[in-house]
C-alpha cells in the first residue's frame, strides 16, 4: 500500500511555490489603467466653461435671468456626459441649468469653476460634470 | 561501503511540478513586463497628444501664420485660435490649403511638437459634419490616442479632434 509523506520540508516548499505564483500575478505589480477618461472629462469641462464665457452666454444668462442658452450649449455636448451649471453672484445663488435627461448625479463628479464679469459685478459659474 | 542514488517516482514528480511552476512564473512575469511596457508607451502618447491639443487651442507663433508661407524656420508653434478656445476661420481655411503636401505636414507636425509621431486633426460641427481636417487618419488597427476639445467657430460650438499615433 502506498501513502503520502507530508513533511515540514514539503509544506514549506508548497508555501514558497504558491507565494511565487501569487507575487508574480499580484495586482501590486500590475499597471493601473490610465486615468485617461477622467482627464478627458476634466478637459471638456474646462473647455465648456471657456466657450460659455467667450460666447457671452454666461453674461446673457445673468442679464436675462435665463438658463436657456446654457442648456442649448449643454445639448451640443456628448450624450454620454451629464452637466449641471450653477451661477452665483455676490448675493448668492442666481440660477442653475441641467442637461436634459441628467437627473441626480454620477459617482465621479468633476467640479470646475470660472469667474466672469457682467456689468461691474463678479459672478461664478460652477460646473458639475459626470459620465452617464 | 558502497554509495548509491535513490531516484523515486516522488522525486521525479516533485521535480516536474517545480519546473512547471517555475515556467508558469517566468511566463507570467514576462507577460506583466510586456503589459507594463505597452502601458508606458500609451501614457507617453497620451501626454504628447494632450500637449498638442493644448497647443491647437492657441493662436500659434507667429499668431498670423496663416498669412505667410510656412516652413520650419517661420512657423515656431502651430495653433488654430485667435484667443483661448475661439477658432479663427482664416486658419481653418489655410489648413485646407496646406493639407495633402508632405512638406507642410512635416512642418505642422514639428510645430506641434510631434516630430516622432503621426498626427491628424479636424474641426467638426456638433452634428459630426467635418469643416476641415489636416493629415491622414490613423490606419485601422493602429493604437491611436484621440482627444476632443470644445471651441467656438463663428459663434457656433465646434469640436477640435486630434489623433496621434506612431
Amino acid at each position: 500500500m502506498r501513502g503520502f509523506v507530508i513533511t515540514l520540508d514539503s509544506i514549506i516548499a508548497l508555501i514558497l511555490a504558491i507565494s511565487l505564483i501569487i507575487i508574480v500575478g499580484s495586482p501590486v505589480l500590475r499597471v493601473r489603467p490610465s486615468a485617461w477618461s477622467d482627464a478627458q472629462v476634466k478637459r471638456i469641462s474646462m473647455d465648456f466653461l471657456t466657450i460659455l464665457d467667450k460666447s457671452g452666454a454666461l453674461t446673457r444668462a445673468v442679464g436675462q435671468n435665463s438658463s436657456s442658452e446654457i442648456i442649448y450649449f449643454m445639448s451640443t455636448e456628448s450624450s454620454s456626459l451629464c452637466m449641471k451649471v450653477r451661477l452665483s453672484g455676490s448675493n448668492g445663488y442666481l440660477l442653475s441649468a441641467e442637461k436634459s435627461g441628467c437627473s441626480g448625479e454620477g459617482t465621479r463628479v468633476f467640479l470646475s469653476r470660472r469667474t466672469f464679469v457682467s456689468g461691474s459685478n463678479f459672478y461664478t459659474a460652477e460646473l458639475r460634470t459626470w459620465e452617464r | 561501503m558502497r554509495r548509491g542514488q535513490i531516484i523515486t517516482i516522488d522525486i521525479l514528480t516533485a521535480f516536474a511540478v517545480f519546473i512547471l511552476i517555475a515556467d508558469a512564473s517566468i511566463l507570467l512575469w514576462e507577460y506583466e513586463l510586456t503589459k507594463a511596457g505597452d502601458s508606458q508607451n500609451r501614457n507617453i502618447m497620451e501626454e504628447v497628444a494632450r500637449a498638442a491639443s493644448n497647443q491647437l487651442m492657441t493662436p500659434g507663433e507667429p499668431s498670423d501664420w496663416q498669412l505667410t508661407d510656412i516652413n520650419s524656420s517661420s512657423l515656431h508653434s502651430f495653433g488654430l485660435t485667435s484667443s483661448s478656445n475661439v477658432i479663427e476661420w482664416s486658419k481653418i481655411q489655410r489648413i485646407g490649403q496646406l493639407n495633402g503636401n508632405q512638406g507642410n505636414y512635416t512642418v505642422v507636425k514639428s510645430a506641434l511638437g510631434l516630430n516622432s509621431w503621426e498626427v491628424w486633426f479636424g474641426v467638426l460641427y456638433e452634428n459630426g459634419t467635418m469643416i476641415q481636417s489636416f493629415g491622414s487618419q490613423p490606419p485601422t488597427g493602429s493604437s491611436a490616442v484621440s482627444i476632443d476639445r470644445k471651441a467656438m467657430l463663428n459663434s457656433s460650438p465646434v469640436t477640435v479632434r486630434l489623433e496621434v499615433w506612431r
